[in-house]
């Protein structure tokens, strides 16, 4: 099946959409709870720091761990790949004729396949965690890290249980479907004759492991039977158990919202077990690499072992509440899981998924461990992009018209001349819309695009803002693609209010695309070819106070990626720092200008967050307009999550890009706004699209433009 | 007892009850009228000098009851050293699991006992258990249910002179 047959499947189960969006709204609301008194960004960098190592401390941390393990009697086995995991796991079962194994939560044991490889020697393991036991009957995979069978509704568990039990199941009864799974594995812990769990934590001090559970069901399987074997990678060593509590303290905060998970089991060595003959338990760690220490000394991949494995970054991932952990992501899940997927199991296999990663970045301020998970997955569709190649029809676009700013302006010149027999005015906002777009029906079409203005924003700002003679202070603003062609006013809105307040705006003298859509595309030579061209045509920054954006994303990509791609030119390097330093978006100027602003009229209003404002421009304009506005403002659910534009994700990933939109939509009509203010004119137009599309009658409008129309500087 | 002395306890009861444990805070005295109460099938107790030696099968036990190491104001958690086998699976499989904790020995935070930790794990073997509330899954449809694996509830007695 296609990727994008798996997303339709995905996107039409009435019941998964469900589960995932419940969970998500709870999920944000339990966190941010249970992580009150606490400072996030210093728990955070505390986990980062103690998992920030090479290769030589991981094996310095594995040594230590092997020693004292053995010390106490236990064997440590180092298997090279997945296979060699699971035959030595298959050895020691057949070593003590144990057809059983009784088997605790494990990501690695997903990871290498385990249950596959056993039941193909004729052995069983027996999962004794409730989702997963729930999806070994049903014959499934895990959907998400922490809550495997999110995607299951309790009369399709009930049924399950019915078939496997031969009894009536009442599907309304949870709890008795939880007593069911209590007794028929309750005689599998007697039954079997080997348990195995994973280990959340390593700790190398005393050759420890560490296993954070919520059923009791590790404690069980390492209690029990007289043999228990762990299965662990390398990454979830620690030195001491100072660094393991720093761990204990985020991951179930982070995974569940929970303070602390029920259980946090700490076993070393071997323990007295009266079902083994010699009385004492048989242990055994399998440490498995399968790829992972080569990681280790990649200066940007080995980020990726830093995770704890609490499934947070698929909890908050808008893309990921579409479409569920089966699609969006492989036997790792979320944005972790398109990760890991590239590196564990090759890139060939995750080509398709990262392309699903719509760049809002929410997973990578919500990591406990602090690991730029979206930063990771740009840079690895570049190389799936640079290896595989990426659509025939993007790449020609931003080789031959976006990279090339002449014939860019040329085109949407042409453009905007010939599209006048195909636009309409809008109805009830009289916005100049395109009537049709051809090519573009059925999933693609869900909103409505606004039509190319006639003139560019660089033509019609120099025909309009003069000069000022003596100008108290001077900006230089980028307009970006949004704004070039396509919504002049929001910058000329800015550029007037500015100058009436003495303030010199200037202009690049061509405008270039900023990049970020090639980099998203996985095409960096023409994102290279685009940024140093941009770059040429800014102005020296010490002759400026500020670098404005209207457009965050285009903000982002100045501050952040532009110093990516030029790493290797010192001269372009300097100047792109320069600029990141005095770039903010639009409302962060007005605000250090200290303007006191009043609404006009009486219609309420709501915001819109956009994703790279708070996380690439460490900026929202919530609080000016809640100060202005007062009772006027109406506060937007999750104003903070992605709206679903991404650019040209939403044609790539239509499906998913409306389904983002429409719980925008949902949420913005629940406010009962007049007016939806966002500072980003892609937000503007994805939102602005989905209303005037469903027929939802609200104004939507970006800040510059609602400044100029809707406010008024109160004289001082 | 002192003023921070209570307002541990406090602070432990609080986190405790979050996780849906019950919180007695007795005196010794009352600890020994506790344990003729009730009808404890399995005891592990420094404090009552009670150390027993059966194991409990899959059947399980009703009541349980079991002196734990230490208890951590923050989670509300009590903190078992169980390398002992029977001690482990009494906790395991008991319907209702009781626990004594001096008040001397709550702490703060799981920062507070990593020494503690260290100590325990030193030797040839060692489980420590961090117990906080009864055994919980939310797996189907992320209803919070109580009694998965482990025991549906769970007492902690904290002795108030000790």
């Amino acid at each position: 099946m296609s990727i994008h047959d798996k997303i339709r499947t995905k996107i039409e189960d009435d019941v998964l959409y469900k589960n995932l969006k419940n969970f998500a709204s709870s999920y944000k609301q339990s966190k941010a709870n249970v992580y009150k008194g606490h400072d996030f960004e210093t728990l955070r960098k505390r986990v980062y720091d103690l998992k920030d190592r090479d290769i030589n401390k991981v094996m310095e941390q594995f040594h230590r761990f092997k020693d004292n393990a053995e010390k106490s009697g236990a064997t440590v086995y180092q298997a090279r790949t997945g296979e060699d995991a699971c035959n030595y796991i298959a050895e020691v079962m057949k070593k003590h004729n144990s057809k059983y194994m009784v088997k605790s939560k494990s990501m690695t044991s997903e990871e290498i396949q385990l249950n596959h490889r056993l039941e193909a020697k004729g052995l069983s393991p027996i999962e004794t965690d409730l989702g997963e036991w729930i999806l070994q009957i049903g014959d499934e995979h895990p959907s998400h890290m922490v809550m495997p069978a999110i995607h299951k509704t309790r009369q399709q568990v009930a049924k399950l249980f019915s078939d496997y039990t031969g009894k009536t199941v009442d599907p309304d009864d949870i709890k008795g479907m939880v007593e069911i799974a209590r007794q028929y594995l309750r005689d599998d812990y007697f039954k079997a004759g080997v348990g195995m769990t994973g280990a959340n934590i390593a700790v190398a001090e005393t050759g420890t492991i560490g296993l954070v559970t919520n059923e009791g069901n590790a404690r069980l399987s390492s209690t029990v039977p007289p043999v228990h074997i762990v299965l662990v990678g390398y990454e979830k060593l620690c030195d001491n158990f100072s660094e393991a509590m720093d761990i204990v303290k985020v991951l179930p905060k982070s995974a569940t919202g929970q303070n602390i998970t029920s259980y946090v089991t700490w076993i070393k060595g071997q323990n007295p077990s009266h079902k083994n003959e010699t009385g004492v338990k048989e242990t055994h760690y399998v440490f498995v690499d399968n790829g992972r220490l080569a990681f280790f000394e990649h200066p940007e991949f080995k980020e990726a072992l830093k995770c704890i494995r609490c499934g947070s970054c698929a909890n908050i991932c808008p893309a990921y509440e579409m479409v569920g952990g089966h699609v969006y992501g492989d036997r790792y899940i979320g944005s972790i899981g398109l990760i890991l997927t590239a590196l564990y199991q090759g890139d060939a296999d995750a080509q398709d998924i990262l392309k699903m990663c719509i760049g809002c970045r929410a997973c990578s301020f919500n990591c406990p461990s602090g690991i730029d998970l979206q930063k990771m997955i740009s840079n690895l569709k570049m190389v799936v992009g640079q290896k595989y190649g990426i659509n025939s029809v993007k790449k020609q676009v931003f080789n031959k018209v976006i990279a090339k700013p002449d014939r860019m302006k040329s085109l949407m010149g042409l453009g905007s001349t010939f599209q006048f027999p195909m636009t309409k005015t809008n109805k009830f906002n009289k916005e100049k819309i395109i009537a049709s777009v051809p090519m573009l029906s059925g999933e693609k079409d869900f909103r409505h695009f606004p039509a190319l203005s006639k003139k560019s924003f660089t033509k019609m700002f120099n025909n309009q803002i003069r000069p000022l003679a003596n100008p108290k202070k001077k900006v230089f603003f980028y307009p970006g693609c949004a704004v070039e062609y396509m919504y002049p006013e929001i910058g000329l809105a800015m550029a007037r209010l500015l100058h009436k307040h003495g303030v010199q705006v200037d202009i690049p003298s061509r405008s270039v695309c900023c990049g970020l859509p090639a980099i998203a595309a996985g095409d960096p030579e023409n994102a290279r070819t685009m940024i140093h061209k941009n770059l040429d045509e800014m102005k020296s920054p010490a002759d400026y106070d500020a670098f404005l954006v209207v457009c965050p994303t285009c903000g982002g990509a100045i501050k952040h990626e532009f110093l990516d791609f030029t790493r290797e030119d010192p001269d372009r390097y300097k100047l792109s720092k320069q600029i990141g330093e005095k770039l903010m978006p639009m409302g962060q100027f007005l605000e250090q200008l200290n303007l006191k602003f009043r609404v006009k009229g009486g219609r309420s209003v709501t915001y819109h967050t956009p994703c790279h404002n708070t996380r690439s421009m460490d900026y929202s304009a919530e609080d000016l307009l809640k100060n202005v506005l007062g009772e006027q403002f109406k506060p937007l659910t999750d104003s903070n999550v992605c709206c679903g534009f991404g650019g040209t994700y939403s044609l790539d990933f239509a499906p998913i890009s409306n389904g983002i939109l429409n719980k925008k939509i949902e949420h913005i009509e629940d406010t009962q706004a007049d007016i939806v203010i966002t500072d980003c004119p892609g937000c503007v137009m994805q939102i602005n699209g989905g209303l005037m599309y469903k027929g939802v009658e609200k104004k939507v409008m970006h800040l510059s433009s609602f400044i100029e129309n809707e406010l008024e500087v109160v004289p001082s | 007892m002192t003023s921070k002395g209570n307002s541990i306890i406090d602070r432990f009861t609080q986190s405790a009850i979050a996780v849906t444990a019950a919180v007695k805070v007795i005196n010794k005295e009352q600890l020994l009228s506790e344990k003729e109460e009730h009808n404890f099938k399995f005891i592990s107790s420094e404090i009552l000098q009670q150390f027993d030696q059966h194991y409990i099968g899959k059947e399980g036990v009703d009541e349980a009851l079991v002196e734990v190491n230490h208890a951590i104001a923050e989670t509300g958690t009590v903190v078992l050293e169980c390398s002992n086998e029977q001690v482990r699976t009494a906790t395991c499989v008991a319907e209702h699991l009781y626990v004594i904790v001096k008040a001397s020995s709550l702490v703060e935070c799981s920062h507070d006992i990593v020494d503690f930790m260290a100590e325990n794990t030193q030797n040839q073997g060692g489980y420590i258990a961090f117990i906080s509330g009864p055994s919980r899954t939310a797996d189907i449809e992320r209803v919070l249910t109580v009694g998965a694996h482990g025991p549906r509830e769970l007492t902690i007695f904290i002795v108030s002179d000790l």
